[in-house]
């Protein structure tokens, strides 16, 4: 909600133009449309269509009201006014007419009548034809222009001309705020009237983003108005050096009513209710500051809010998070190395004055949140020098009352959290231990969902039915398994595929190949194979074969053709390849021409428990 | 509580430079702030609750449903509230400061 913003123009669809056309049926009433728009919306039919199409047809169905309207009239004055009449006056029609009227009823009379308008160059079917699809065509252009016109966001950014609306916001290249001219800020008064007036009315719709834009826009054009009237003013005035700061507080003030009147009256509108909001604005502040127990961390507002405030809403310490209890985290600090640390460099600083121990210490404060201030340093020098009797010179070490001093001097109320999270003294509880007990429990607490999901859809799916096959539960509970959402259907899946995937994977590494032949590279093919001899192809039928050498013409000529010269082995119960003298020779041939081949026998048997365990 | 919140409310002040204004008009200027604040959390909520939820929400709060109550459904239908909320404020903070400091060279 920047006043400031260069890019007051907003994003721009595609291909849009302004719009320019000017009505040739007459304008529907914003009355009218929201009349039908209500009765569009209480009727059963439309009740799940979106608000914003609702508009859409609103206009559609006015407009086509309009156009059966018209067309009627048109068609009455036509055929009162217009050339039947004087046909029929005539020699021909009167003799048509007479023939009409005598081999024919009134209602073939007028079809044949019609048609032959048309072939005796009156031409009034294809007028009317005509006149019925330019008027459509015409009044659904319209329809469609004029309710870009009221009520399109995209088209309300074209039409009040923001790109000139931003350029009236003088602020000049060095940032200074510049008076407005009279007139243009009648114009963007104007615009902001009209933003509100369509606003106000539930009119406006659009993309949720091009909506949030032009209320956006509204606030920050009256946001500038108010901070370029207040520096008009103020500019006008001498002001002490001395009272300048009340002075930018004073438009700081006036900017930022404005804001708030705005977003206050448009934003929330219709939205929520009016005890909704207050209770919300009320404890709005608790709903997340309450959580946030370990408080605000002071550092560095100069240096990021947004870092900053991550850490207030941190897992461990703002929604959700457990206490920290100050007495207990002051004890962990005098355990905990990484503190110790700190508060010797901070102490060797302050008694020795060494500067470079002192900025070390400020740096890892720093770094990690804390905020060294001018308040902290004196009173930690002060408790330092009245307590050095604590400290150890010869070896740079204290006694644990120092760190746990210092610890409780840092610990601001706001600082507790960082200080504890900073130097991993473990304090938290609840959610705390949830996250850091165990990996298992962290990997738990962080899927839970999927979790619950695909235990619930293990019980489902395999459970159950081996219950109920078993005979421990009787079947028809399992059909009630079947409202189980879809999407712990799919996580299910999703879940079995990866624990198969998991499976599936050898737990020896093996050098395989998976060689493809092409026709043309059938020739290679025996040379390929021969290579391979010794060697192992699992089938995809999961059978085990040796690859034998191939040597006679009649052996080549059907390697050519792809198939590969092996010894199908045979199995025992426990997968073991039994004596090999005992394979017979055989032709394996994949359909895909594809041979996994695994060198060791050793591996294949690897290969197949695997398989089977699946 | 209060405290924690006042506290956030003092940084901000600080870091816009009005930390040494008379009291009265530093008053003036931390009642807007919060105001913004406040009215940044809720939109915040409210933008990113679906309609219904806005509906319920209503319900829960005119049943008097404890703050607790509500706090925990707005988390349950708000994915990732505590970051939104966050990223909001920032937002404000950052926005608060360019025109302040459109204001003070302004003045100067």
């Amino acid at each position: 909600m920047r006043f400031s913003s260069p890019d007051l123009q907003g994003p721009q669809p595609e291909g849009a133009q302004p719009t320019t056309a000017e009505p040739r049926i007459p304008e529907l009433s914003q009355e009218a449309i929201l009349e039908k728009f209500n009765t569009l919306k209480q009727s059963e039919e439309y009740k799940d269509v979106a608000e914003g199409t609702l508009w859409t047809l609103a206009i559609f169905e006015l407009r086509q009201e309009q156009i059966g309207e018209a067309l009627k009239a048109q068609t009455e004055k036509l055929t009162q006014e217009y050339k039947w009449q004087k046909f029929f006056q005539t020699k021909p029609g009167r003799v048509l007419n007479n023939v009409l009227t005598t081999f024919g009823g009134a209602a073939t009379n007028v079809k044949i009548r019609s048609a032959l308008s048309a072939t005796v160059g009156f031409g009034w079917a294809a007028a009317i034809a005509s006149g019925l699809v330019g008027g459509a065509v015409g009044a659904y252009k319209m329809g469609k222009e004029k309710e870009k016109q009221i009520y399109q966001a995209e088209k309300i950014k074209e039409e009040l001309n923001l790109e000139r609306l931003n350029q009236l916001l003088q602020i000049s290249a060095e940032g200074e705020i510049q008076p407005i001219r009279v007139e243009d800020k009648e114009e963007i008064t104007k615009a902001i009237e009209i933003l509100d007036k369509l606003i106000d009315k539930g009119k406006l719709f659009g993309t949720k983003e091009e909506v949030e834009y032009l209320i956006d826009k509204r606030c920050g054009l009256q946001a500038f108005l108010e901070t370029e009237r207040t520096i008009t003013a103020l500019k006008d005035q001498e002001i002490p050096q001395e009272e300048m700061p009340s002075k930018v507080a004073e438009a700081f003030i006036a900017a930022q009513r404005a804001h708030l009147e705005g977003t206050d009256q448009i934003e929330l509108k219709e939205k929520i209710s009016q005890e909704a909001q207050r209770f919300l604005k009320e404890k709005g502040k608790q709903v997340n500051w309450a959580r946030i127990k370990g408080g605000l961390i002071g550092a560095g507002i100069g240096a990021g809010l947004s870092g900053i405030l991550t850490h207030f809403f941190h897992p461990a310490t703002g929604f959700g998070g457990g206490e920290i209890d100050p007495d207990k985290a002051a004890k962990n600090a005098v355990m905990n190395d990484k503190f110790r640390a700190i508060a010797e460099k901070l102490t060797r600083g302050y008694l020795a004055n060494d500067r470079t121990a002192i900025l070390e210490a400020k740096k890892s404060l720093f770094a990690n949140h804390i905020n060294y201030d001018e308040k902290l340093a004196k009173g930690l020098r002060e408790l330092v020098i009245h307590n050095k009797d604590m400290y150890l010179p010869e070896t740079g070490e204290l006694k644990d009352e120092l760190v746990r001093a210092i610890y409780k001097m840092m610990s601001y109320p706001d600082q507790l959290a960082s200080l504890a999270k900073t130097y991993g003294i473990e304090q938290l509880s609840n959610s705390y231990w949830i996250h850091h007990l165990s990996p298992v429990a962290q990997e738990v607490s962080k899927h839970w969902h999927q979790f619950i999901g695909a235990t619930l859809a293990v019980a489902t799916y395999i459970i159950a039915p081996a219950a109920a096959e078993a005979g421990y539960i009787t079947p028809y509970i399992l059909p009630r398994f079947e409202k189980i959402p879809s999407s712990v259907t799919e996580r299910f899946n999703k879940w079995k595929e990866k624990a198969q995937e998991k499976t599936n994977e050898p737990k020896v590494e093996i050098k395989e190949k998976t060689v493809a032949y092409t026709e043309e590279e059938k020739d290679r093919f025996v040379e390929e194979m021969n290579a391979h001899e010794g060697e192992f192809i699992i089938g995809t039928d999961g059978s085990v074969y040796q690859i034998q050498k191939i040597e006679s013409p009649e052996e080549i000529e059907r390697a050519k053709r792809g198939e590969t010269k092996v010894k199908k082995a045979i199995l025992d119960e426990e997968k073991n390849l039994i004596k090999e003298d005992e394979w017979q020779i055989d032709w394996y041939s994949s359909p895909e021409k594809k041979y996994r081949i695994v060198k060791e026998k050793g591996k294949v048997k690897e290969i197949l428990k695997s398989r089977e365990v699946q | 509580m209060n405290d924690l919140y006042q506290s956030f409310v003092d940084k901000i002040i600080s870091g816009l430079g009005f930390e040494n204004l008379p009291e009265e008009k530093k008053k003036e200027v931390v009642e807007v702030l919060k105001q913004r604040m406040d009215q940044k959390i809720l939109l915040t909520i409210m933008s990113n609750l679906k309609d219904e939820d806005v509906k319920e929400l209503d319900k829960l709060v005119e049943k008097g449903m404890p703050t607790e109550e509500i706090v925990n459904f707005m988390s349950s239908k708000i994915e990732n509230l505590d970051d939104k909320i966050t990223e909001a404020l920032g937002n404000l903070y950052e926005q608060m400061v360019v025109d302040t400091k459109a204001i003070a060279r302004s003045l100067s």
